[in-house]
């Protein structure tokens, strides 16, 4: 019996490619005959990682399909046709109209995604969830199997190597670092992020640097606007990085006194945990998956209000106390991201589906 | 036994902090994201076909970048910048390849866009034409003008309602 992982893309270094790397060790290490298969295969993943979804032969009616759903692709209807047991692993499809006025070929990939999630969700035989938001978001679909909420694996080892050394001589200093990682891309809101050091940085604390981390992933018409709102504004001290090596991204999160987030949807959003991992307090909007990852730590902000994120930024900094309940809260929330238990409950799952057949509804 | 988080009273705090802010009288920013248009952004109320005529005709003069322009300065400036120019070809030229085809293909796309406009614009003008042709002709077959046509019309219903009385 195998185990195989599918997906149209893996990428090195974004969420899905490091969990599907993350759930290979495990089956590896569980003993499991496992492989995973992409469509495209990125750049810079080590060697082995993954085979071209072309080479899967040879499925046997016991043998289970992991397939990671994210996007509009060919391979959601594919894969259908394999013979084994259809596990569908949903990790969130951003809404269709985010992109419509920036990348037209991306908006037709999620409308097509969202169709195509909707027709895996019904014709699966089981199915995992890595939120309760993207529990429901399947239910809705009209998902009639089991559904197990499985969080992803995140590589805490990794956050652990050494952070980039010139960038934290450059700025370190008596400067309040607030710090959002995460794509330029429209439903990330980074214009509120901005809107929001606008007025701390205005009426509160010049002392104070916005950083944004992350590569426009074909949406630079959205980034443009951003750099121009952020000058119309007379703003200084925002800096966009683009593409940034790891290390360098640790030393970010190694700076950073705040990390704020006021995306409009999320669909579990892996930075807030590699926030609580560096001990950086968390401010965070209410909206889609948010909530669940924070599981009732960090502070949510009700609303994109600009001036109520600017006095909420200013009192973690500020209060120590304050600030010291919220990270107690953190790292009792990261122990809930603990690998060894999604390990568990994951080879639990496995073994669940090995036994009872399909349909485990 | 698992440690139990803080409780932390976000109402309150929210409370707490606009009642901050009335105090401290923050003047809202004028501007706002969505005055922001970048060129990315696809606007169709704002299209006009002769602005667009006029920038597809931009694009065709201009598509190609060139990097070998004339240097500016003195004697000794123009050598400099001839010799670091020539060191930083190998770099250069790739990404201004890259750059010129992307252009070519751009400005082509636009090209055959503004073509199929104004080929669609034609036929347009035609089928508006033949229409109003048609409806003349109709108007003659039926032997009225339309605003008798339509009285007419009022008066067989209303015969017709006192018929049925």
């Amino acid at each position: 019996m195998r185990i195989v992982q599918v997906l149209p893309t893996i990428a090195f270094g974004d969420a899905i490619g490091n969990d599907v790397r993350g759930l290979k060790t495990v089956l590896r290490d569980a003993g499991y005959d496992t492989d995973i298969y992409a469509r495209v295969i990125g750049e810079g993943l080590p060697r082995g990682t993954a085979k071209p979804v072309e080479e899967l032969r040879e499925l046997k009616s016991d043998d289970i399909i992991l397939y990671h759903l994210s996007t509009g692709d060919v391979l959601n209807r594919q894969v259908m046709e394999f013979t084994g047991k259809k596990v569908i692993i949903y990790h969130n499809i951003t809404p269709a109209d985010y992109f419509r006025k920036y990348n037209f070929q991306t908006f037709k990939l999620c409308r097509q995604g969202l169709q195509e999630a909707k027709e895996l969700a019904k014709a699966a035989d089981y199915a995992i969830a890595d939120s309760e938001y993207h529990r429901q978001d399947l239910l809705r679909y009209g998902c009639t199997c089991r559904i197990d909420v499985l969080p992803i694996l995140i590589p805490f080892e990794d956050y652990r190597k050494t952070p980039d050394a010139r960038t934290i001589r450059k700025y370190e200093d008596d400067y309040t670092n607030i710090l959002f990682v995460g794509r330029i891309v429209p439903n990330k809101k980074q214009e509120d992020i901005i809107a929001a050091f606008y007025y701390y940085k205005k009426y509160i604390n010049p002392k104070s640097r916005l950083i944004l981390i992350g590569t426009t992933a074909g949406v630079d018409g959205y980034w443009s606007r951003l750099e121009e709102y952020a000058r119309r504004l007379e703003l200084e001290d925002v800096i966009f990085t683009g593409a940034v090596r790891f290390d360098e991204i640790l030393a970010w999160y190694r700076l950073a006194d705040v990390f704020l987030c006021m995306s409009e949807h999320e669909g579990f959003c892996v930075p807030l945990l590699e926030a609580m991992c560096f001990d950086v307090p968390v401010i965070a909007r209410d909206t889609s998956a948010i909530a669940g990852t924070l599981g009732g730590s960090g502070i949510l902000l009700p609303d994109n209000d600009p001036m109520v994120a600017a006095e909420v930024i200013h009192k973690v900094v500020s209060d120590e106390a304050f600030r010291q309940k919220i990270l107690k809260n953190q790292r009792i929330r990261l122990a809930d991201f603990d690998n060894e238990k999604i390990r568990k409950q994951f080879l639990d799952i496995m073994e669940r589906i090995r036994g009872e057949g399909i349909n485990l509804a | 036994m698992q440690e139990q988080m803080e409780q932390i009273d976000v109402e309150a705090i929210m409370q707490d902090i606009r009642k901050k802010i009335e105090e401290k009288g923050y003047r809202k920013s004028d501007l706002h994201f969505a005055d922001i248009t970048g060129p990315g952004e696809a606007c169709p109320e704002n299209f006009t076909a002769e602005t667009f005529s006029s920038m597809v005709d931009f694009m065709n003069a201009r598509s190609q970048v060139n990097c070998d322009g004339v240097l500016q300065g003195n004697k000794i400036a123009v050598l400099i910048k001839k010799v670091i120019r020539k060191i930083i070809r190998f770099y250069i030229w790739p990404i201004v390849n890259d750059q010129n085809f992307f252009n070519s293909c751009a400005t082509s796309a636009m090209t055959q866009l503004r073509l199929k406009l104004e080929e669609e614009q034609i036929r347009n003008e035609e089928l508006t034409s033949r229409l109003e042709e048609l409806e003349k002709r109709l108007e003659q077959m039926e032997g009225n003008r339309p605003g008798q046509l339509q009285e007419n019309q009022t008066g067989q219903r209303e015969e017709e309602r006192g018929g049925r009385r």
